[in-house]
């Protein structure tokens, strides 16, 4: 079994507000594979709830680097960010 | 080699630091923005807003978008931007942007470059407080995996393992 960490930033906090971030478990072979960017938003999604679905569709996925693209592979052990629409300023 | 300074900050942001920063550069042309938190949005009254951000993300954006500004309106440019996170009361300073250049067009338009696309690129996101008592994150900008921030890069992505 393997984690991959994902911070919750904006609304995503309606949805956790015990912790600003989750921990999502993945079994073999995924845990040895990797897991595509839709992977971590079904899983997000199943931890979260229904309501949050909305949401995670209009989101993307980062790391402290960059966004991360639809094809984009993320290796196990992983810490990501998921950025839901943006509204500074 | 001109100066980008970029900060996403829990800390009160200073006018004077702003202003500073510009004058050390003998440009003609000093322009200055700065955005406060609004007492009346979309007609409910606004006590107080919570900025989140994505801070190390956040940072490169903005750097990016200066760097941007730069390949538009002249490399000799210079840019501070301050943003703000954390519960910030009425008037408060949320946004700071100071751009120096040698004349006022390149200075006025960069500047307005700069806050219309920190708007929509860089991760971060509002929470309104109001005088119902009730709250809101706002409704913002999706962003897509193609901006400039994730164009794929020459070197390894740090995915942040340990």
């Amino acid at each position: 079994m393997t984690e991959i960490q994902v911070r919750l930033f904006g609304a995503f906090k309606n949805f956790s507000s015990d912790s600003p971030s989750m921990t999502l478990d993945f079994q073999e072979p995924k845990a040895r594979e990797g897991l595509s960017v839709s992977e971590i938003k079904a899983a997000l999604s199943l931890k979260l709830g229904p309501d949050a679905q909305a949401l995670i569709q209009e989101s993307v996925l980062a790391t402290e680097d960059r966004v991360l693209l639809p094809e984009d592979w993320i290796p196990s052990g992983s810490k990501l960010a998921i950025l839901p629409p943006v509204c500074g300023g | 080699m001109s100066r980008i300074q970029c900060q996403v900050t829990e800390a009160p942001i200073l006018t004077q630091d702003v202003v500073q920063f510009a004058s050390e550069r003998l440009h003609g042309a000093q322009n200055f923005f700065f955005g406060a938190v609004r007492e009346v949005n979309h007609g409910q009254k606004v006590t107080a807003v919570a900025y989140d951000a994505f801070v190390p993300l956040a940072e490169k954006v903005l750097r990016e978008i200066c760097l941007e500004a730069q390949t538009r309106w002249g490399g000799d440019l210079e840019f501070i931007l301050i943003h703000r996170t954390g519960r910030l009361g009425v008037g408060e300073i949320s946004v700071a942007i100071g751009v120096t250049a040698r004349h006022r067009d390149e200075a006025y338009q960069a500047s307005r470059y700069v806050i219309e696309e920190l708007k929509v690129r860089a991760p971060i996101w509002k929470k309104e407080f109001y005088e119902s008592g009730e709250t809101q994150w706002l409704k913002g900008h999706a962003l897509c995996g193609h901006q400039v921030s994730s164009r794929p890069q020459s070197h390894p992505v740090d995915f942040g393992r340990e």
